[in-house]
This record gives C-alpha cells, sequence and structure tokens, in this order.
C-alpha cells in the first residue's frame, strides 16, 4: 500500500498525520509526506514549508518509538531536485524496508496535491481539515472536497481527533478493490470499530451483482474475524441515512465508474459530505 | 429433538438464515429441514393438470434446485444441527410454508431478510398470513452475531411467561447469557414491568435459566435499536397492530429477532 498525506502548516493536517501514523504501524505502507507551497524555483525548496515536512516527518516517525520501524532514520535522507518546482527527500532504498519520503511542490494546493496522486500511483491519500465550520484548508478551503471528489485513489479526510465507533461502507456496484478491503480492514482493527456494509438499492431492488460482492464482502471479514452488519437502503433515502451516520461514525462510499453514487452523489453531493459531516469521510476507489 | 424448517431462496438473506440455523443447532439438538418454494408469478401459470402440471412443476423446480442445493452443501460441512435434504415445491410462497408448517409440526420456522433502513418492509412481514398464522414461533434472521447474549424485549403488556416457555422449549439447555429490556410504548398507557418480568423470570426458571440483568430503556429509538445489536437474540411477542412501540424498535433494529404469536 502506498500512502500520501498532504499538510499545512495547521493542526488538522498534524493530526492527519497522527492518524496516518497510527495506520502505519499496523499496515507499513510506502509514505509520502507532501506540502505545497508558493514560491520561485530556485535549488534550495522554500524554508518555512521544508521544516514543516520534516517537523512533521519527526512526529510520524515518533509514533514509532520503542518498536520496530519500518522507515529510515532521519539521518539517512538526502535531498533532491527530481523536477522543476519539485523537491523530494528521500533514503536509499536498500536502507529500511519501507519507504517515506518528503515532497515539495510548488503551485496551487488542490492542483498540485491531485497532480501528485496521479503521479505516485498512491492508494490512499489523507489530508486533514477543520473540525468546525466547514472543512477545509486555510489556504485552500476547498480542497478537501476537491480531492475527495478527483483523487484518482481513496480518499480519507481526518477530522479533528477521531472517535470511530463504526465504519460505515457503503456499495452500490460490484468493482470493489482488493486494496480498499484490506484498508477498511486495517482501519477496522486500527479504531477497534464496528464494520458495517450497506448496499444500494433502485426502488427497493438489490441488483443481484451487489447482493453478491456483499456477501463475497462478509465472507472476506468473517474470514478475518471481524462480523460486519449488513443493510440496505434505498437511493432516495441515502441523503438521510448518511445525515444519520455520518454523526455515528466514519461513512465510506466505494465509488466505481458504473456507480450510481456519481448521479446520486455527484461531486456536489461528495463536497457536501465532506464539508458537512462531522466525522471523518473515506471515498474508496 | 427440536424440528426448525428453514426458508432458503438463492439469495444472500437465505445464507444469513441457513448459517443462524446452524448457529442454533451448534447449541441444542436441532433438525433442519430446508425448504424452497418457486413462485408462479404472471404468465407463468399451471398449463393443465396431472401429467401435465407435474411436468411443468418440476421443470420450474429444476431453476432453483442446483441453487439450493449449492447453498445447502457449503454449510453441510460445519454445520452441526441435522441437515436434511431441501424441499422443493412450487406455489405460493406462504401457502407452501404454511401448509409445511402445520403438517411437519415443526418447533421453530426461520427464515432470512436483509435489514432496511426503512421499515416498511419489517411492518409488511408482521402483517402477512405467514406471520400471522404461522403454528409456530418465527426467527427472522436479519444479520449474523455470536449468539452469545439474549434479549427479551418487553413492553408489558405481553404474555412474558410464554415467551419464557418458549425460550426453554428452544434453546433451554443453551448457555447462553440472558438479559430482560423493559421498552414501554411511549404511545401507550405507562405499565408496571415487574409483573411481566417476574413472569419471565419463573418461566426461565422452569428449565434452569436466571436473568442476569433487567433494564429499562427509555432512550430514543435509534440510540436502542443500535442498543440490539449487543444481543445475538432478541425474543419479543409478535407485535400486535397495537403495539407500535416495540413493532417500531424491531423494525429499526438489524438484530436477529425470535418472535413468539401472542394467544
Amino acid at each position: 500500500m502506498q500512502i500520501l498525506i498532504a499538510v499545512d502548516r495547521e493542526p488538522y493536517s498534524t493530526q492527519a498525520v497522527v492518524e496516518a501514523a497510527r495506520l502505519a504501524r499496523n499496515a507499513w505502507p510506502q509514505v509520502r509526506l507532501l506540502a505545497v507551497a508558493q514560491g520561485r524555483n530556485g535549488d534550495s525548496p522554500p524554508k518555512a514549508p521544508w521544516s514543516l515536512l520534516r517537523e512533521q516527518r519527526r512526529r510520524f516517525l515518533a509514533a514509532f518509538a520503542g518498536e520496530d520501524c519500518p522507515y529510515p532514520a532521519e539521518h539517512l535522507y538526502r535531498l533532491d531536485k527530481p523536477a522543476r518546482g519539485v523537491w523530494e527527500e528521500a533514503a536509499p532504498q536498500r536502507r529500511s524496508p519501507k519507504d517515506l519520503r518528503l515532497r515539495l511542490r510548488l503551485g496551487a494546493p488542490s492542483r498540485e496535491v491531485l497532480a501528485e496522486c496521479r503521479d505516485s500511483g498512491c492508494d490512499l491519500l489523507i489530508v486533514g481539515c477543520r473540525a468546525e465550520d466547514a472543512c477545509g484548508w486555510s489556504e485552500d478551503p476547498e480542497l478537501p472536497a476537491k480531492v475527495a471528489s478527483e483523487a484518482p485513489c481513496s480518499v480519507l479526510v481526518v477530522k479533528g481527533r477521531p472517535h470511530i465507533e463504526r465504519m460505515v461502507c457503503c456499495l452500490d456496484h460490484d468493482q470493489v478493490s482488493q486494496a480498499s478491503l484490506e484498508l477498511i480492514n486495517q482501519l477496522v482493527t486500527l479504531y477497534q470499530a464496528r464494520l458495517e456494509i450497506v448496499g444500494l438499492t433502485d426502488k427497493e431492488r438489490l441488483k443481484a451483482e451487489v447482493e453478491r460482492k456483499m456477501g463475497g464482502i462478509l465472507d472476506y471479514y468473517i474470514a478475518r474475524r471481524i462480523q460486519p452488519w449488513l443493510e440496505l437502503v434505498d437511493h432516495s433515502a441515502f441523503p438521510a441515512f448518511l445525515e444519520r451516520q455520518a454523526r455515528q461514525g466514519l461513512v465510506a462510499l466505494w465509488m466505481g465508474k458504473s456507480s450510481i453514487f456519481s448521479k446520486v452523489f455527484s461531486r456536489a453531493r461528495v463536497r457536501e459530505l465532506v464539508e458537512g459531516s462531522p466525522s471523518p469521510v473515506l471515498i474508496l476507489r | 429433538m427440536t424440528r426448525v424448517l428453514v426458508s432458503l431462496d438463492a439469495d444472500l438473506a437465505s445464507s444469513l438464515a441457513l448459517r443462524y440455523a446452524c448457529q442454533l443447532a451448534s447449541l441444542t439438538a436441532m433438525e433442519l429441514q430446508p425448504i424452497h418454494v418457486e413462485e408462479v408469478e404472471g404468465e407463468r401459470t399451471s398449463p393443465g393438470s396431472g401429467w401435465v402440471r407435474r411436468t411443468w412443476e418440476a421443470a420450474l423446480l429444476e431453476t432453483g434446485r442446483e441453487e439450493i442445493a449449492r447453498l445447502i452443501e457449503v454449510e453441510r460441512a460445519t454445520c452441526q444441527g441435522t441437515l436434511l435434504p431441501a424441499r422443493l415445491c412450487v406455489g405460493e410462497r406462504e401457502d407452501e410454508i404454511l401448509r409445511e408448517l402445520n403438517r411437519g409440526g415443526y418447533d421453530l420456522f426461520v427464515e432470512g431478510a436483509l435489514h432496511r433502513f426503512t421499515a416498511a418492509e419489517f411492518t409488511a412481514r408482521l402483517r402477512s398470513r405467514l406471520y400471522r398464522l404461522a403454528p409456530c414461533p418465527i426467527a427472522l434472521v436479519r444479520n449474523l452475531a455470536p449468539l452469545e447474549r439474549v434479549a427479551f424485549l418487553l413492553a408489558g403488556d405481553e404474555d412474558a411467561a410464554r415467551l419464557g416457555e418458549v425460550y426453554c422449549r428452544l434453546l433451554g439447555r443453551a448457555e447462553l447469557t440472558v438479559e430482560v429490556i423493559c421498552y414501554p410504548d411511549p404511545h401507550a398507557p405507562p405499565r408496571e414491568p415487574t409483573a411481566a418480568v417476574e413472569a419471565l423470570r419463573r418461566s426461565l426458571a422452569g428449565c434452569g435459566r436466571e436473568v442476569a440483568q433487567v433494564q429499562l430503556w427509555e432512550a430514543p429509538l435509534d440510540q436502542a435499536a443500535e442498543g440490539l445489536r449487543d444481543y445475538g437474540l432478541v425474543v419479543a411477542a409478535l407485535p400486535s397492530a397495537g403495539q407500535r412501540g416495540v413493532s417500531r424498535l424491531l423494525g429499526r433494529s438489524s438484530a436477529t429477532c425470535l418472535l413468539v404469536a401472542q394467544p
């Protein structure tokens, strides 16, 4: 698994790093920490955002104190400039089981985060946002909603200090990736949360392929000693259902190309969910 | 040995029902009789009688035979109860199941139904002929939860002793933690639940079961429904039209429930 953590200087980004580190202690993913800055394209990266990244890396590695850390120690990293407007600090691959690298890009925050998602081929993007008011970034209020809507990978939007007792994972198609199943497995284990699998019906009818997929997902998690609960929700009642669930735990939507979520839950609605939900949101792709 | 009729179709709800029935059978001696009814709809009406009808029915049954057999074989290896070959029939589902329940003298009927966000389907099920006329209790399986704790749901106006008698007959030998939840109907005149609780206690004592805990729930509906998830089985009287409180709670809850008709 590869995780991209996009950060700025605000406390919600620190919380995103903390949650990412908790996940990394279980899953040992490859990790990229990304910041986006304005500035001139010189030989050296802009100081303030680069210091921020190093501080977040220190915080991430501190989560492994007292246990085996699969990531390189801080003294092993070397600065590089792989492309115009991009700086990177990484350690030689052979020095540790897993890769952790810092990336700084110049440009507009949303655009550069999405570009990094595409370039890195990451499986999961983690961003934080304000828990109060509308969920946004200080320098780009629309960033969390925009990346949740447009990223090619799964996106976890972290709000506040998550206290997740339940994960509600919703699907209306059968294109569910193995990576997303494993990600949910990791999160359920991490938060000791109850797992609920929700199938979307159309006029109370459940598509045969969705029913089969729900059965497959049920068996997948039972084999891993996780007991999911199953529920059906008609797409006409889905907004009301989400509003109720968002108060009680983490809501995850399996968005696929053939998903009616793209119609029922347009980009505008993804924004509404990300911005309005008091709980973390996970978009699964 | 307890005789259980398990309704099966080629769907996920039936898979849950069969797995749950097998879980019950692991706790006490049970004989599980699967039944599948191939329903006749629309233009698929019987073309005649006698040999013609039998041939037509056999063709219809072939549709479901392999799928049901596959469903059963998946569970057979791990099912601790006696799992009989499925009875297959053609007709109207409720009629055929009621006929079999009455013919076979079953102690329990088990069917599965995936829980829905809106309770309309559950309410319709409670009002169906099958639920009103079934000669035995009905276990409606909506999710697979570990069967360790059982909750008796009392509104205060049901025959609680009968609930205990039924439980003793079906699961009296199972080592399960038994609890009582008093959930007064907010739409009905307030009733003191003490008498019902004591009647239930006496009834359960008949099979050596003790009530571990009695709780009075006055929480909002969603919260109460969520709380029922902690139980592998919720035992309740089959709600009548006037018992809206328990009906709404069971409809909102996704826990498996054992519904016992009241005299």
